[in-house]
């Protein structure tokens, strides 16, 4: 089930006459905004550019509703769990290290436009375009003075599609992009320096877990459905993680961010290792490999070599990052790298 | 919808009868407007309306008046919209087609529609109201061409006519998944039920013009030639006997229903049962004069589609439930009753309403 909510983002088009624009071409100066005031002190009303809109933020964001699980991860790892007003229910368990901060959270299941406004929020946030959450149209946001921010890297150097998933990427993420993002949410609620320090702590994980040389090891990142699986294409989040481990992802001309693809196909790829979301069902998952007449025949699974991890960083967020460090210890377990 | 119909059936008082429907109405919408996810209550609502209604200042925060506003009130008018034009279409297709199980939905036009508005939006020729308006059109009288031909070769009767509806509404529901399978993630099971099932969530103020000048367009010109409408109940033949001009006039009202169905499913989707199953009520309620069934059943399909959205909004909040299911829910049973009424009535009379 990989990201149904999306479906929504079609119905939503549809019952407007605007559309949210593409923001490829903003990306730059996202990434201006965010470093022209990298440390400490964020001067308001903020100005910020985001996804095609420009934020007007006129003090610091103290009543935050979370789109998707993603965001709600990012959030949580700037500290800002008792800002959360409300957050939609995600389909995997929440990043270890973010649970006990999450327990205490108002999470709502695919709430519709009036429960998200009942909230109050002063922030609207999400790792991919407003329409998801049926909210309608961004402007009703601006009209309510409440900021609606979205990933930037949903809308950099990707098609505009009402379609997350089957829109193609035109050039691989960088783990920059997600680095923006969390100084500009730490800069709209008023924290740049704990953005900073966060920033600081991924990208020493990134260093740390590509000290090893995984070069040579060929994956394929599977999202979720057996029938037909959703595999990773090159330049999403599973690029980030496969660029900087120096993985070979076998899927890597596919520019789709998670297109369907049929297990023959899987087959004649036949990865090395299989890099899955986890969606509290790993063990499921590998049963079915495992059962699969076609699928039990990769290596990767003969060899028991896959690896499960949240779902959520799968996602550009803040969570690519542990499950790049979760990729890689678990390489290294399964005696890769050197 | 003049208070003082004059009222040939023969049954209860007219007067009294559109004071009691249109009190309903009102009733129904104000009660709708006020039950929601979020706890806003009368207070509020009549606060906002009366702000934005007369002007002035209100204490109200400008967040509530929004859920009130724009999302509520609305939903409310696009509910109401629907309703009396889905069960408008039902009376007209009910008369033209002699067939008390005609309606959009199961004729396949709404299916049709779907599939038209679907391929527009995703050939990407344009997400505004006009061009999904016209690809639903077009897919809608397509389909609606396409299920008369099929009956016409296979006989006519109600049952042929029903079962290609039903094939060709297979065929485009088919199609339609097959577009966003092939096109679009083969999980958006939620944008292929938008379609298929119908919903009222995206209701904005933006919906309301096109929608209501369509419907009540619609409606006028049902009313304007309500005796031609009488007429065909009793068959084209009748019909013509009685100086009609069978094709033009059958044309002309099919092309009506076709396209206040392609506007109503290119905002809301599908929405099943209630062209169906109202007129039925309405019939039970005014008699069989069109003059008075017509604008009877789309006051009536106005309260059903507000009362059943109301309880899609509140009944599983902070989820919605797509109205769709709510009008399959109750519209199946009513729908069996029928059928049964109908196969009673043809073992004793030999005359279904088909040929």
């Amino acid at each position: 089930m990989r990201h149904i909510s999306r479906a929504r983002a079609a119905l939503a088009v549809l019952s407007i006459s605007t559309v949210l624009v593409a923001c490829g071409d903003e990306s730059s100066s996202d990434q201006a905004a965010a470093t022209s005031t990298p440390t400490s002190e964020v001067a308001f009303p903020l100005t910020l550019k985001n996804c095609g809109s420009t934020l007007k933020v006129a003090q610091p964001a103290e009543r935050i509703y979370s789109g998707n699980y993603e965001m709600t991860e990012n959030l949580l790892a700037l500290g800002l769990e008792d800002r959360i007003v409300g957050a939609a229910k995600w389909s995997d368990a929440i990043w270890e290290g973010h649970r006990k901060a999450a327990a205490k959270l108002n999470i709502l299941k695919e709430p519709g436009a009036e429960s998200v406004l009942d909230l109050k929020p002063d922030l609207v946030a999400g790792s991919w375009d407003l329409y998801d959450y049926g909210l309608g149209k961004r402007k009703t946001f601006d009209d309510l003075v409440i900021v609606s921010y979205i990933s930037p890297s949903a809308c950099t150097d990707k098609e505009d599609s009402a379609d997350y998933d089957a829109a193609k990427r035109t050039a691989p993420l960088k783990a920059e992009i997600i680095y923006t993002e969390l100084e500009e949410l730490g800069q709209i609620a008023g924290v740049p320096s704990r953005a900073d320090a966060l920033v600081a702590d991924l990208k020493q994980r990134v260093t740390n877990a590509t000290r090893d040389d995984f070069s040579g090891v060929s994956v394929m990142f599977w999202f979720g459905n057996t029938d037909s699986p959703y595999i990773g294409g090159c330049c999403g989040a599973p690029g980030i993680i496969a660029h900087n481990l120096g993985l070979t992802n076998v899927f890597e001309n596919v520019k789709q961010e998670w297109p369907k693809v049929s297990w023959e196909k899987v087959v004649a790829k036949n990865p090395d290792v299989i890099i899955m979301a986890d969606l509290g069902k790993a063990e499921k998952n590998i049963k079915y490999l495992e059962s699969d007449p076609a699928a039990s025949t990769l290596d990767a699974v003969k060899h028991k070599r896959i690896i499960a991890v949240p779902a959520q960083g799968l996602t550009p967020s803040v969570t690519t990052f542990y499950d790049l460090e979760a990729v890689a210890k678990q390489l290294r377990a399964l005696g890769f790298g050197k | 919808m003049s208070a003082v119909v004059p009222d040939r059936s023969g049954r209860a008082r007219p007067a009294v009868l559109w004071a009691v429907g249109l009190c309903l109405f009102l009733g129904s919408a104000l009660y709708a407007v006020q039950v929601g996810a979020s706890g806003l209550g009368m207070g509020e609502v009549w606060e906002v309306i009366r702000a934005r209604l007369a002007g002035g200042h209100t204490a109200i925060d400008p967040i509530d008046t929004a859920i009130i506003w724009e999302l509520r009130v609305p939903r409310v008018l696009l509910s109401a919209v629907c309703g009396a034009g889905l069960a408008v279409c039902g009376v007209v297709l009910q008369s033209l087609l002699r067939n008390p199980l005609a309606d959009p939905f199961m004729l396949g036009i709404s299916s049709g529609a779907g599939l038209g508005a679907m391929t527009v939006f995703i050939a990407g020729v344009g997400s505004g109201v006009v061009s999904l308006a016209t690809g639903a059109f077009a897919g809608a009288v397509l389909t609606f061409a396409l299920v008369l031909l099929l009956a016409r070769l296979a006989g006519r009767s109600i049952a042929v006519l029903i079962l290609a509806g039903v094939a060709i509404a297979q065929l485009c529901s088919a199609m339609t998944s097959f577009i966003i399978i092939a096109l679009a993630d083969a999980n958006e099971t939620r944008g292929v039920l938008f379609w298929l099932m119908g919903s009222l969530s995206p209701a904005r103020w933006d919906d309301i013009p096109v929608t209501a000048v369509t419907v009540g367009a619609g409606i006028a010109v049902c009313v304007a030639v309500s005796s031609m409408l009488d007429a065909f109940t009793f068959g084209e033949d009748a019909a013509a006997a009685l100086g009609i001009r069978v094709a033009r006039v059958r044309g002309m009202l099919l092309v009506v229903t076709a396209l206040i169905t392609a506007v109503l499913v290119s905002r809301v989707g599908a929405i099943g049962f209630v062209g169906l199953t109202l007129p039925h009520a309405a019939r039970a309620v005014v008699g069989v004069k069109h003059r008075v069934l017509v604008p009877a059943s789309a006051l009536l399909g106005a309260i059903f589609l507000v009362w059943v959205d109301a309880v899609a909004r509140v009944s599983f909040a902070p989820q919605e439930i797509p109205v769709g299911v709510m009008t399959a829910l109750i519209g199946v049973p009513a729908f069996v009753v029928i059928l049964v009424r109908q196969g009673q009535r043809r073992g004793r009379v030999a005359l279904g309403g088909g040929r």
